[in-house]
């Protein structure tokens, strides 16, 4: 298990758990288990994950979005599907490892399902290219999700990628023509799309994705624009900024909900996900399920009309500035003054200097 | 009692320092009248500029112009009317960091463009045809997509459909997503598109104009015209990511030209190289051939070459 910095003493913790659990001692003996103590300590342990994980600000969440143990897609998408079929190719140019897509069952019910993956270790990093897709990727999404539409297949989405892969045959391909493509796509589909932010919501890179009728987020996971390390190197000119950025771009599932950006936040087990990925995985299907059998009775214009609503109004419930209202009146007063600056201070000065040369006089 | 003097002295000095850079600020000014081109270096009189139409007469170099003067290069006898939109919440994401706040970039990007966002759009007549203009200015925070961006190019679209005009141009120089915004910014990608989808359903043609389209733009709006236009120049760039992030990720050296008009023409991104001066006689000839219409090419020449080719 990782543990991030914020977690030393987590670990230690976990470490003496792991001794008293242990059952030889130093010498090669039989330990004598001292339950009482095992209990003490599991306690002890609950109590600091609570205390860590009930406060944590942008970029240790970030951290976490970012856990390398933290479950990814194929771990959800073997838990929650039957019969998954993989399928793959844009059948233009290639395949694209980063995204993995298949059709798959849901407790009887049809779905497409596409998953972001960026891999477990070092090789199936390198296979996933770290879950940042080409436009290839893409072109393969968009081929499938208008497969799943003419057999009025719903699509569950899992999102996590650092952002589309900026490289130069990706740039060459059409990378920002495939992902417009993507989010084209997904605007005019007519079965309803659902999204899940299950670490990293990267950029240009997620939102191709997940242009959805429903996006949820797991409750340690990011979603933003840019990376924080970015935003940190493009406003402060130094990547040591990050933590800042990370705090200011309000990136948190928790954030993004107060501002009505996204639909809902999944809970997490105490202590992430990673620390228990099967009741994770469980509670994910139980969403996708309430979700698709709320879908079931609706048409397919309601269900395009909801998602083009809902991208149509965002921030639109949020109050316009009274002073950029009327437009630049205010500026006018403001330049007057600025205009008139001199003969003002001037007026000032004369006033000032005759009523001292009042009270000296009266003096 | 030498204290008090001194203290006011300096006091003195400071404000004759004030004074003498408000006067140094006057002159700085005036050079405004001057501006040199980035890529040759030449020196020009700014209203040999405009004549010019902010194009370099010496190496062709397009420069990165306002929205207010796109207009006036775009519509016949530069004559439009801007298109009001619903103003949105300025600051939607309080992005509050020790650095200069996101609200005064804004406030002083309004004051510096006299513009509300960084898209603004406008109607009139292009050559005789009924057409609406969208353009970014570069000037107002880096041409950032913002939330009310987005909004005033929805409702251009929304008022290219109303009024039944001819065709939607979007000129496109921009720096991407505004970052400050976060999703509210990022949220406006398919905000765009749905603007873009409503101007193909109603058949009104919709071209993209660029010297600047990257990040969140291109990947959105930017890349779903029915024709792609880009201005000449090595400065120019149409892509995803940023040249420098495109080098970081890849160990080979990138070509020079790389993502600039001279090689996005070769991998199929864009249609044409279009000069300034021939952008509004391409556009409204597809124009007319798409939808039968009558319109009137105007003279190729810029002013000065005119007056010249009067005078001979």
């Amino acid at each position: 298990m990782q543990y991030l910095e914020f977690e030393k003493d987590l670990e230690q913790l976990d470490k003496n758990l792991e001794e008293l659990k242990h059952p030889f001692n130093e010498e090669g003996g039989l330990s004598s288990v001292n339950n009482s103590q095992i209990d003490e300590l599991e306690n002890k342990i609950k109590v600091k994950i609570d205390e860590i994980y009930s406060n944590l600000d942008g970029w240790k969440k970030t951290k976490i979005a970012r856990h390398e143990n933290r479950p990814k897609a194929e771990f959800y998408i073997s838990s929650i599907f039957e019969n998954f079929q993989q399928v793959s190719g844009d059948r233009n140019f290639g395949e694209d490892d980063a995204a993995i897509t298949g059709f798959a069952k849901i407790n009887g019910e049809s779905v497409l399902v596409i998953g972001q993956e960026k891999g477990n270790d070092t090789q199936s990093r390198i296979k996933r290219n770290f879950g940042m897709m080409r436009p290839e990727g893409y072109r393969k999404c968009i081929r499938l999700m208008k497969l799943a539409e003419n057999y009025n297949v719903p699509v569950v989405t899992f999102i996590d990628t650092p952002g589309a892969y900026p490289g130069k045959g990706a740039e060459e391909r059409g990378q920002a023509e495939a992902i417009a493509q993507s989010i084209n796509c997904c605007l005019g589909l007519k079965v309803p799309i659902i999204s899940i932010v299950i670490g990293e919501g990267g950029s240009g890179g997620a939102i191709a994705l997940a242009t959805s009728n429903k996006v949820l987020m797991l409750e340690h996971s990011i979603y933003s624009v840019i990376s924080p390390e970015g935003c940190a190197s493009i406003l402060w000119k130094d990547a040591t900024k990050s933590k800042d950025a990370a705090e200011a771009m309000h990136l948190t599932a928790q954030d993004l909900y107060k501002y009505e950006i996204i639909d809902g936040i999944l809970i997490e087990p105490k202590g992430g996900a990673h620390r228990n990925p099967d009741l994770m995985s469980s509670k994910i299907k139980q969403e996708i399920l309430s979700h698709i059998q709320y879908y079931k009775s609706k048409s397919s214009i309601e269900v395009m009309n909801e998602r083009t609503e809902k991208f149509k109004n965002v921030g639109n419930n949020l109050p316009a500035d009274i002073v950029s209202f009327d437009g630049f009146s205010n500026r006018k007063i403001k330049d007057n003054f600025n205009k008139n600056k001199k003969v003002i201070y001037i007026t000032l000065l004369i006033s000032i200097a005759t009523l001292l040369g009042l009270f000296f006089f009266l003096n | 009692m030498t204290n008090w003097l001194d203290k006011i002295l300096s006091k003195a000095k400071a404000a004759g320092a004030k004074l003498s850079d408000s006067f140094k600020k006057k002159t700085i000014e005036n050079a405004d009248l001057w501006s040199s081109c980035p890529e040759c270096k030449k020196m020009f009189l700014g209203k040999e500029l405009k004549k010019n139409m902010h194009v370099c007469t010496q190496c062709d170099y397009h420069f990165r112009i306002s929205a207010d003067e796109r207009f006036k290069i775009f519509f016949d006898n530069a004559s439009y009317e801007m298109i009001d939109t619903k103003r949105l919440a300025e600051d939607p994401n309080k992005f509050k960091t020790e650095l200069k706040a996101y609200k005064d970039q804004l406030k002083s990007a309004k004051k510096k463009t006299k513009q509300i966002a960084s898209l603004v759009s406008a109607h009139g007549k292009v050559n005789g045809l009924d057409m609406i203009c969208s353009s970014f200015d570069f000037n107002f925070n880096g041409g950032t997509l913002s939330m009310q961006s987005g909004q005033n190019f929805y409702q251009a679209c929304e008022y290219a459909v109303k009024n039944k005009v001819s065709a939607l141009t979007v000129f496109i120089t921009t720096g991407g997503a505004a970052l400050q915004e976060n999703l509210f910014a990022l949220y406006q990608m398919p905000k765009t598109i749905l603007g873009v989808q409503m101007l193909k359903e109603n058949k009104i043609p919709y071209f993209v104009v660029a010297n600047v389209n990257i990040g969140g733009v291109s990947a959105s709006f930017g890349s779903l015209g029915d024709f792609h236009i880009m201005e000449p120049g090595k400065k120019t760039i149409w892509g995803f990511a940023g040249k420098r992030v495109v080098q970081g990720t890849i160990s080979e050296p990138l070509p020079e030209d790389f993502q600039s008009a001279s090689h996005v023409i070769t991998t199929g991104a864009i249609d044409m190289i279009t000069h300034r001066k021939d952008q509004k006689n391409v556009i409204s000839n597809l124009v007319s051939i798409l939808l039968k219409k009558e319109h009137v090419q105007q003279s190729t020449l810029s002013g000065s070459e005119e007056a010249q080719a009067v005078n001979q």
